[in-house]
C-alpha cells in the first residue's frame, strides 16, 4: 500500500514540520525569553584595572577603565593593545570610585603602599602607577596585605591567572613591607561580557 | 644472660637518644622551603568590591559609564523597593508590614537638620533585603529607612556584633559590594563604621547633597 514515494513525501513533510515547530515553541508563547547572543569572537577592548583602598573599612576596589582602541589598532590574543602612556586623569577618575563610597575621604588610597604606610596612612604613601594593570599583558589584579592595628597593609601585583596575582602581589608585599602578607585578593581585569 | 642484662640499659639508651633527637625530628619534619609560608588556615581572603567600568575615548580625554543601568537593576537587589516611595508603600513591601506605618506616625532622625522620618526592622527575619549576604549578620542588625516629605532617600544597613556573630565586616563587605556593582546615578552606596557597628547606606542621588553626606553616628550616652 506505502510505496516509497509516499514513505518519502512522508519524512519530507515531517523533517520540514520540525524547525517551523520548534521556532513556535520557543517564542510563541510569550513566556520563554530567547537567550542572549554575545560575540564571543570580537576582541575585547583595553582595560586598565586600579586597585584602590578605603583604609577606614578595608575595603578594596578594582576600578576598571576600557580604552577605546584606534581605528589601525591590531588585536593580539583576542584583545586590542593598551596605550603605553597612561595619563593622570584616569587615576583621578579610578580614585573618585572610592572616594565617592568612602565613609571618610581621606582614607582612599591607591592600593600599592610605601613601607611604613601603617604610621602614616596617607595617600602620597601609595603609588598609582604600581596599582594598575593592564588587560593586553595581564588577566587579573591583585593585592595582598598585613594588618596592623586593624588596618590592611597592601601591594599589588598583576597576573596571567587569579593565584598567580595573589601570590605576585604577596611576594611584593613581603619584601616591601618585610612582614608575612596572609590577606589575599584578585579580580579579573576584564569586566564580564 | 649479659645480653639480657644490658636490654634495660640499652632501651634506657635509646629512649634517651630519642628525647634528645625528638626536637631535630620535628624541625626535620616540618622545615621545607614552604615552610616559611604559614599555614593554608591563616590565609585570608580579600574581597573585591567592582564598581561598574568606565570607557575612554580613545584619546582617554574623557571616561562615561560602560554599562547601560536602569533603577530596575537596583530595584531587583531591595525587593523592589526604590527611592521616593512613601512610608506605607515601603512597609507594604515588607515580609510582614507593621500596622499605622506612615508618614505622620515616624519619629525624627536625629542626624539631619531638616525634617527627615525613619523606621527601623531586623534584618533578621528579611532575608530577601540581605543583598545576598551570606555571612552572619547579628541578631541586632538592622535596616533603616528614612524619608524626606517626597519619599524614600536612603536605606541604611546597621549591622551590630554579638556573641554568635562577633565579624559583621563580611556581611557589610557583602551586602556593600552588592551595592557597588550600581551606577552611582541610580544609588549612592557609602560603607563606613560607626562605634562596633558596620553601616552601609544606599542613599538616592538625586536627593540634596547634604542629605547624600550625612552619617550616622551612634549617641554616646
Amino acid at each position: 500500500m506505502w510505496n516509497s514515494v509516499s514513505i518519502r513525501l512522508l519524512i519530507v513533510l515531517t523533517l520540514a514540520a520540525l524547525p517551523a515547530r520548534a521556532a513556535t515553541l520557543s517564542f510563541g508563547g510569550g513566556e520563554s525569553v530567547p537567550p542572549v547572543v554575545t560575540d564571543t569572537t570580537r576582541p575585547r577592548q583595553c582595560t586598565i584595572a586600579y586597585m584602590l583602598a578605603d583604609v577606614g573599612t578595608n575595603d578594596a576596589f578594582a576600578v576598571r577603565m576600557e580604552v577605546d582602541a584606534s581605528p589601525d589598532a591590531t588585536p593580539a590574543r583576542g584583545r586590542f593593545p593598551c596605550p603605553t602612556t597612561i595619563p593622570a586623569r584616569m587615576a583621578t577618575r579610578a580614585m573618585e570610585a572610592c572616594l565617592i563610597r568612602a565613609g571618610d575621604s581621606r582614607y582612599c588610597v591607591f592600593g600599592d603602599m610605601a613601607r611604613g604606610f601603617e604610621n602614616r596612612p596617607d595617600a602620597r604613601l601609595t603609588a598609582e602607577n604600581t596599582s594598575r594593570c593592564a588587560s593586553d599583558i595581564y588577566n587579573y589584579i591583585g593585592i595582598a596585605c598585613w594588618q596592623s592595628g586593624g588596618r590592611d597593609v597592601c601591594n599589588v601585583a598583576c597576573g596571567g591567572t587569579e593565584q598567580e596575582a595573589k601570590d605576585l602581589a604577596k611576594g611584593r608585599c613581603e619584601v616591601k613591607q618585610q612582614q608575612r602578607c596572609t590577606i589575599t585578593g584578585a579580580a579579573e581585569i576584564l569586566p564580564p561580557q | 644472660m649479659g645480653y639480657r642484662g644490658t636490654l634495660p640499659t640499652i632501651l634506657h639508651r635509646v629512649t634517651a637518644l630519642l628525647r634528645l633527637c625528638l626536637p631535630f625530628a620535628i624541625l626535620a619534619a616540618t622545615w621545607s622551603p614552604t615552610a616559611a609560608q604559614p599555614a593554608p588556615g591563616t590565609q585570608e581572603t580579600k574581597h573585591i568590591l567592582t564598581p561598574p567600568p568606565l570607557r575612554w575615548d580613545r584619546q582617554m580625554l574623557s571616561g562615561r559609564p560602560a554599562l547601560s543601568q536602569t533603577i530596575t537593576d537596583f530595584a531587583a537587589i531591595t525587593t523592589g523597593i526604590t527611592f521616593g516611595l512613601d512610608p506605607s508603600a515601603v512597609n507594604a513591601k515588607l515580609p510582614a508590614p507593621a500596622p499605622g506605618v506612615a508618614w505622620g506616625s515616624l519619629p525624627a532622625a536625629g542626624e539631619f537638620q531638616d525634617d527627615i522620618r525613619y523606621f527601623w526592622v531586623r534584618l533578621e527575619g528579611l532575608t530577601d533585603l540581605h543583598a545576598g549576604a551570606t555571612a552572619c549578620l547579628g541578631v541586632d542588625s538592622y535596616i533603616v529607612f528614612l524619608f524626606q516629605q517626597r519619599g524614600l532617600f536612603r536605606m541604611s544597613y546597621r549591622l551590630a556584633p554579638d556573641a554568635t556573630c562577633p565579624n559583621v565586616n563580611d556581611a557589610a563587605e557583602e551586602i556593600f559590594g552588592r551595592y557597588v556593582s550600581i551606577a552611582t546615578d541610580i544609588a549612592q552606596s557609602v560603607h563606613y563604621r560607626a562605634g562596633s557597628l558596620e553601616i552601609v547606606d544606599i542613599s538616592d542621588p538625586t536627593a540634596s547633597g547634604y542629605l547624600v553626606a550625612t552619617r550616622w553616628h551612634p549617641r554616646v550616652e
